[in-house]
């Protein structure tokens, strides 16, 4: 109990306290590092004409000192610089040990100030004010909620199943209560505005009812993520009971930490009413005041996070991993004695930079395994609706079965593979949210050690070019590594998703993709890798005009020497994009004829169907035959005799087409099947019959086998005989020939008929 | 509450109205009060000038004097018995607000009362001058203790008001009127105040500010001067006595109830919700069925927060074998009111005894299937206890 007394003694302290300049607002501890140059001639003519200048002067004497010298120019070495650092560290520590010896007797004198300062009467009537202008603030969001009441109560309770919804719904949420706390500030700090008060009054007043805001605010971040009454809201991958406890600590934390804000810039108005009384026992009153507030904040800081480590494994029913909790418990809590230590001892660049790094590692593994969840939480859900899905058919088919309903040898129906529909989102949005972070970070640190990263270019010192190199690089490479990611992601999927073609079966757009994809991946590393290499070396001060320059004149001499590689490259792109072929397919280039085997950056490699393989060179190409796209027509004739019955004909040859259609191999890729066309045109001693039909690519071939086939054989059952070539001789008078005569006569009449019989012209293979 | 409810409906009937009746005459006089207070953003004349018309005619006027003064009393006996009547202090925020806001009314109010009476004894007229100048400049804690007074009574009196329109039929439109006014008045009542401190304050510390013309206080106190510190020794008394007595009597309430739980047989019922946001808990008899389930943070419907009055509390009872008596007078006539089946009841009003209990919510808890036409097919039907 004796810590609890303690406790109570320092409240006792901050409640009566009074004065004292807080310095909690960090000052610019480094980057005052010189430049040395020597100045030119130039510089030298316009530094003199700048001080002739009378507004310069006057500048000059506004910014001195009161006792007339200027602020000393920053140390010139690094040794002088460590020299003024320890200098500084001495300093604050002889003032601590003075604020150590006035401790005792800071009650009193603050009160003393507290005193004179405020009558009582002032004092009671601050705090009528703070209540009324509280209570006015709260009547109005009272108001303003009473109004949104049933809207938020069904956000609050109406189930949700996908964490899109969830993350919705709190959003809303949130921007309800927020936009009440507008209301409350509007109500409370808005209205307090409106009356003229005594000056002390009116800003201890505003000072309260701002702190009363804060605290407002950030227990509301909170409620926006534990959602403690609100299970259906709840972002963070814990329960109720988790989830009450932490936000009691987050209200306990922001308490102590805005209150001693409160108090401390309470104490620093004060002291500005005050301004002549600024004496030296004032300012280590002050001091002593603010490290009493300090150690306050570390110790509810410790206590919290004591606590929290204590409770939580039995809230969230962690098992196991009480090490690493032990871990990270005794991390934080020497990271916050490390950062009292470093403002005690007034490093508050140190501090800052200490508190920054300290919260990010373990803020960017929260971060991790918060998307994580609820990426995982998304994933489940979808899952645990796909997989009902495939039980609701799985029942169907049962009950099916049951009643006898179903043919037999039916397959019971297969679960369907579930596909995580956000695989390639959530790379993404891990490195964007650490994008983001780490940006806040390094802007936050950039902040702390007063470097603005705008005008970081003004700023000569070695540290300050440190930092810009710094962050410049950082911020190029996370951007690099940002775009890498998604890039790599959107590609890799497309590729792992690619199922290639099965034996026989035409290839689908998908397959131009492939081939493109490695090769746009490979080009996108190379541009960020230089992309990177270069901003880094400007931002490090190199110039990089030459060697973009340089890369420049290499570029033109290797682009005249690979003129026609480069032509072939750029032509295949072109070919791919308008998707004139495809792997599998049947083509057509110039002369040569064949199967796409592969396809290279470079070149493509046709195979004739009798084995030969082509290879061609994109550049090559002028114009291309695609053989295998879509559809096929191909007409074939028959010569039947002037005689034949064309109704039957036409019958015979629908009924082949009907037979064709049915057959089980090839009757799937007719797309139009054999129909005759008529007598096409009359020859001499015959009529030209046309059938034709309609297929996929490459089924033709066979389709056309059968028909002629079957045909055949169908007109051969009706007694339709194909046309012959035959030579009718007519002899006039001749009745008396004999038959050897006859066909001497006939003989000699074929031979004028068809001319001397060579060999033909080869048709074109199959292939 | 049902205790007396199903011995004698007639009376818990009575209770309530008299609740509400007197709970209205106080919520009357503390509105044209602080309407008073308000006109003080105009000037502290004005708000003199109305003082009688709005504040005075309460206790100059002796009819209403004798009824503000009786329905305090029968409004914090009865609400000592609703106290004692409670199965479970776990009760809704705004129902705690009001309890704890009606507990601190007395001992906030009784120096305001006893300070005013302590004024006419020592023969000084009570006006705004006076009691402005005593708040803000002579007694400035005492104002801040006014201010908390005027919220606590406020808050308890408009959550009381609320209570009632809401579990009335087609109270929307007066809803629409009656949220902006609750808060309005108050604010521009502590606006008022404000201004007219700050009018009232720069006097004392020797500035321009408001001076009552003629004032009928201007001589002083018109008794000897040593019998001013007895005077308000005992007003003082007097206002501490009050306080002692209400703060005792809220206790020996507290004590009559807990013994009163104690007596109840102990078991165990187990209730399941059935239908969206399902649950099961195990519970102790002697509560509600709403009282169990807010105990247990299952959500439920509940507009007038479980007093029989507005019928959301809903449940069918689908099976189950802990014994539920028939429903009482008030039930039966909310649960007619709804043209309500034959398996329904109010939570708020059936006290589930050993065994286990399957019901469903009729309205569910986020409202969002609440239709007050609901009530409008039924012909005949009372409207409502209240």
């Amino acid at each position: 109990m004796d810590w609890l007394r303690r406790f109570a003694l320092i409240l006792a302290v901050l409640v009566s306290a009074g004065t004292a300049s807080a310095q909690f607002v960090p000052t610019t501890g480094n980057s005052n590092a010189p430049t040395t140059a020597a100045p030119s001639p130039n510089d030298v003519r316009e530094f003199l004409r700048l001080l002739g200048d009378p507004t310069i002067q006057a500048w000059i004497a506004d910014s001195a000192n009161p006792d007339g010298t200027l602020d000393s120019g920053p140390a010139l070495t690094l040794r002088e610089q460590m020299d003024a650092q320890l200098a500084r560290i001495g300093e604050r520590a002889r003032s601590l040990a003075l604020a150590w010896q006035v401790l005792p007797q800071m009650p009193s004198v603050l009160s003393d100030v507290w005193v004179t300062e405020l009558t009582h009467a002032q004092k009671v009537r601050s705090v009528t004010y703070i209540l009324i202008f509280l209570l006015i603030g709260f009547g109005l969001e009272w108001l303003y909620r009473q109004t949104l009441r049933y809207p938020l109560l069904r956000i609050e309770q109406a189930p949700k199943d996908a964490p899109s919804q969830k993350l919705l719904g709190a959003l809303l949420r949130a921007a309800i209560i927020f936009a009440g706390l507008g209301i409350f500030a509007i109500g409370s700090i808005g209205a307090f505005d409106s009356f003229d008060w005594h000056p002390l009054v009116e800003s201890l007043v505003l000072d309260l009812l701002v702190s009363v805001l804060l605290f407002r605010v950030l227990t509301t971040i909170s409620l926006f993520f534990q959602a403690p009454r609100a299970p259906e809201l709840r972002l963070v991958p814990y329960g109720t009971a988790a989830a009450q406890f932490l936000h009691r600590i987050v209200q306990v934390m922001a308490f102590a930490i805005v209150a001693a804000f409160a108090l401390s810039y309470m104490l620093s108005r004060v002291v500005e009413e005050h301004e002549v009384d600024l004496d030296s026992s004032l300012a280590t009153v002050a001091l002593a005041q603010t490290v009493v507030l300090a150690l306050f904040v570390v110790l509810v800081s410790w206590v919290c996070i004591w606590i929290t480590f204590r409770r939580l494994p039995s809230l969230c029913n962690i098992e196991g991993s009480s090490k690493a909790l032990l871990i990270w418990r005794n991390f934080l809590i020497i990271l916050v004695g490390v950062v009292f230590a470093l403002w005690l001892t007034g490093l508050f660049g140190v501090m800052w930079a200490v508190l920054i790094v300290g919260l990010a590692v373990p803020g960017l593994r929260l971060m991790r395994a918060w998307i994580d969840h609820f990426f995982d939480q998304s994933t489940t859900a979808l899952h645990d609706a796909h997989m009902a899905e495939a039980q609701a058919a799985l029942d169907a088919f049962d009950r099916a079965e049951g009643f006898g309903e179903l043919e037999d040898g039916e397959p019971q129906p297969e679960t369907p593979e579930f596909a995580d529909p956000y695989a390639a989102t959530r790379p993404i949005v891990q490195r964007g949210a650490r994008f983001l972070f780490l940006i806040s970070a390094v802007l936050m640190l950039s902040w702390a050690w007063g470097v603005s990263v705008l005008d970081l270019s003004s700023d000569q010192s070695i540290m300050g070019r440190v930092l810009e190199v710094l962050i410049d690089s950082i911020v190029a490479l996370l951007l690099a590594d940002l775009v890498w990611t998604w890039a790599k992601t959107v590609i890799d999927k497309r590729i792992a998703d690619y199922e290639p073609p099965v034996d026989g079966q035409a290839p689908g757009p998908e397959a131009r993709m492939i081939t493109l994809l490695p090769l746009l991946r490979t080009i996108l590393l190379v541009t960020l890798l230089i992309m990177v290499v270069l901003s880094v070396l400007a931002a490090a001060g190199v110039n990089i005009a030459p060697i973009l320059a340089g890369a420049g004149i290499v570029g033109i001499a290797i682009g005249f020497g690979t003129q026609s590689l480069v032509r072939d490259i750029v032509a295949g792109i072109f070919f791919l994009i308008d998707d004139a072929f495809r792997l599998g397919e049947y083509i057509e280039v110039g002369d040569l004829m064949g199967t796409v085997e592969s396809i290279s950056i470079r070149s493509m490699r046709i195979r004739h169907h009798r084995g030969k393989v082509h290879t061609v060179p994109y550049g090559e190409l002028k114009s291309l035959t695609n053989h295998s796209r879509d559809w096929v027509i191909m007409k074939l004739e028959f010569r039947v005799p002037f005689d034949t019955d064309l109704q039957l004909v036409k019958k015979l040859v629908k009924k082949v087409g009907a037979e064709l259609q049915a057959n089980e191999h090839y009757g799937q890729s007719i797309l139009s099947t054999l129909k005759s066309q008529g007598v096409r045109r009359m020859e001499e001693f015959n009529m030209v019959v046309g059938v034709k039909f309609m297929t996929k690519p490459g089924e033709q071939w066979l389709v056309r086998r059968d028909a002629y086939q079957k045909v055949r054989d169908a007109f051969e059952a009706n007694g339709i005989r194909m046309a012959e070539r035959n030579v009718k001789v007519e002899i006039d008078g001749g009745d008396y020939l004999t038959d050897a005569q006859r066909n001497a006569v006939a003989g000699a009449a074929q031979e004028a008929v068809q001319g001397p019989t060579g060999p033909k012209a080869a048709i074109p293979d199959e292939p | 509450m049902s205790d007396i409810a199903v011995s004698k409906p007639w009376l818990a009937s009575m209770r309530l109205r008299a609740m509400i009746v007197t709970g209205m005459i106080m919520f009357l006089f503390i509105s044209m009060h602080l309407a008073n207070l308000a006109l003080g953003l105009i000037s502290v004349q004005v708000m003199e000038d109305w003082r009688w018309t709005l504040t005075g005619v309460w206790t100059s006027f002796p009819p209403l004097k004798m009824a503000l003064s009786v329905s305090l009393a029968v409004h914090f006996l009865l609400a000592l018995l609703s106290l004692f009547l409670r199965n479970t202090l776990r009760v809704p925020a705004y129902d705690m607000a009001q309890m704890v806001a009606g507990v601190m009314i007395i001992p906030l109010l009784a120096p305001h009362v006893f300070g005013v009476m302590a004024a006419e004894e020592l023969g000084l007229r009570t006006n705004y001058a006076l009691v402005l100048n005593h708040f803000w400049v002579v007694s400035p804690a005492a104002g801040l203790m006014q201010i908390v007074m005027l919220v606590v009574a406020w808050i308890h009196g408009a959550i009381g008001v609320f209570t009632w329109l809401q579990s009335r039929d087609g109270s929307a439109r007066v809803m629409r009127v009656f949220y902006p006014f609750v808060v309005a008045l108050p604010i521009l009542a502590m606006l008022g105040y404000v201004e007219a401190g700050r009018q009232v304050i720069p006097v004392d510390e020797g500035g321009a500010g408001f001076v009552l013309q003629d004032d009928p206080n201007a001589d002083g106190p018109a008794v000897a001067a040593e019998d001013i510190p007895g005077i308000i020794a005992k007003a003082e008394d007097r206002a501490e006595i009050a306080t002692r007595v209400s703060l005792g009597l809220v206790l020996l309430a507290l004590a009559a109830r807990w013994v009163r739980l104690r007596r109840i047989p102990s078991g165990r019922v187990r209730v399941t919700y059935i239908g969206a946001r399902a649950a099961t808990f195990e519970a102790d008899p002697g509560m509600s069925l709403l009282e169990m389930a807010r105990a247990h943070d299952v959500p439920h419907a509940s507009v007038c927060r479980g007093r029989g009055r507005c019928g959301t509390c809903r449940v069918r009872v689908l099976s189950g074998d802990a014994h539920l008596p028939d429903p009482t007078d008030i039930e039966a006539q909310v649960l007619q009111r709804w043209n309500a089946g034959p398996d329904e009841r109010l939570a708020c009003q059936i006290k589930p005894t050993d065994g286990t209990l399957e019901v469903a919510r009729v309205i569910e808890a986020d409202y969002s299937n609440l239709d007050y036409s609901e009530t409008k097919r039924a012909t005949n039907a009372p409207a409502g206890v209240a």
